[in-house]
């Protein structure tokens, strides 16, 4: 998994970078006040339904308790760690990016692994990615049942100050988990081509989160 | 003697909680960053049982069965995948390649060494 510790600066090249390095070149950076999103379609609509779910759902697995999830428009401040991800299928395209303060990832993370090495940080890093990779592979499971398979990227993460992250052209969407003990945003940014409608065609039939098969 | 497990993942934070979990079970542990170390490591070693993740650099885990079985160094080795992937249609895949179990993250540690203790026929170790 990819790592860059970077400050404000110099992260806006390194998204960049990402930029070129993916196929699936959904992102340009800047400020979110800087940026206009064009109006959601419907398909867009599903995702965005989709997603928060799935971050709902895998916020709420890692921190123990039900977060309470909310639209917002800003970024987290302060020492903050990013993870993101492309994912793409024909006509759609997009990436997940999940954004929180250092602090508030390393309880996270602690409550699900222990992090005794001599390395923590990088572990906490990782272990946003690692998290990113699940949301997105979340959301591609639930997308399966409209006729949708997702190609998804490998993660890449991310440290820095007063981070700002957004997506130029595209539809995106800032949304807010909150717990007691801290809060993860993660920004949702799609781009569905006009006439495709997604309709689900019921039970998706995918193995889920969290079971087991043996052949 | 432990009976040792290779974990495949390039997640260093997915390879420590698999591996401390099969540690705490008993287990030797040894671990890879994808798919291309993985098939290496079971090509050099005695491995009870294997731990794979799918989607990884260089070579993914599905490639791995595939390169393993054509090059017929398996070994009669149980792989078990452990990915955020739930699609049938890799699921199938992944079996027909040679897989012998499917777990999609974020994985239950408890089920995680049963299957590991069921795949290599040990009640306790």
């Amino acid at each position: 998994m990819k790592t860059t510790k970077q400050d404000s600066f110099e992260l806006k090249i390194a998204m960049n970078d990402l930029q070129s390095q993916s196929e699936f070149h959904p992102f340009d950076t800047g400020s979110i006040s800087e940026l206009t999103s064009p109006p959601k379609s419907s398909a867009e609509d599903v995702i965005e339904s989709e997603f928060v779910k799935t971050f709902t759902e895998l916020v709420e697995y890692y921190a123990g308790k039900r977060p309470d999830v909310d639209r917002c428009k800003t970024d987290p401040s302060g020492e903050t760690i990013a993870g993101i991800i492309g994912f793409a299928d024909q006509g759609i395209r997009g990436s997940v990016l999940l954004l929180c303060s250092k602090s508030v990832l390393s309880d996270f993370a602690g409550q699900h692994q222990s992090i005794n090495t001599d390395r923590p940080g990088e572990l906490s890093m990782d272990f946003l990615g690692e998290l990113t990779n699940q949301v997105a592979g979340r959301l591609k499971n639930q997308l399966i049942k409209y006729g949708i398979t997702l190609e998804i990227a490998l993660p890449m993460v991310m440290s820095g100050r007063e981070i700002e992250a957004g997506c130029i052209g595209v539809c995106q969407l800032m949304h807010r988990a909150k717990w007691p003990e801290g809060e993860l945003h993660a920004l949702l940014c799609s781009e569905v081509e006009p006439g495709i409608k997604l309709q689900s065609k019921g039970e998706n039939g995918v193995a889920t989160e969290g079971t087991m098969e043996l052949f | 003697m432990k009976y040792k497990i290779l974990v495949i993942d390039d997640s260093a934070s997915v390879r420590q909680q698999v591996g401390d979990t099969l540690r705490n079970a008993g287990f030797g542990v040894d671990e890879a960053t994808n798919g291309l170390e993985g098939k290496n490591a079971i090509e050099a070693n005695a491995y009870a049982c294997v731990i794979c993740d799918v989607n990884m650099p260089f070579m993914n885990g599905i490639e791995m069965l595939e390169a393993l079985e054509e090059s017929g160094s398996k070994k009669d080795v149980p792989i078990v995948m452990l990915t955020t992937e739930g699609s049938r249609e890799l699921i199938q895949k992944a079996k027909q390649a040679g897989a012998s179990g499917w777990i999609v993250k974020p994985f239950k540690p408890e089920l995680l060494v049963a299957a590991v203790r069921k795949l290599t026929d040990l009640s306790v170790v």
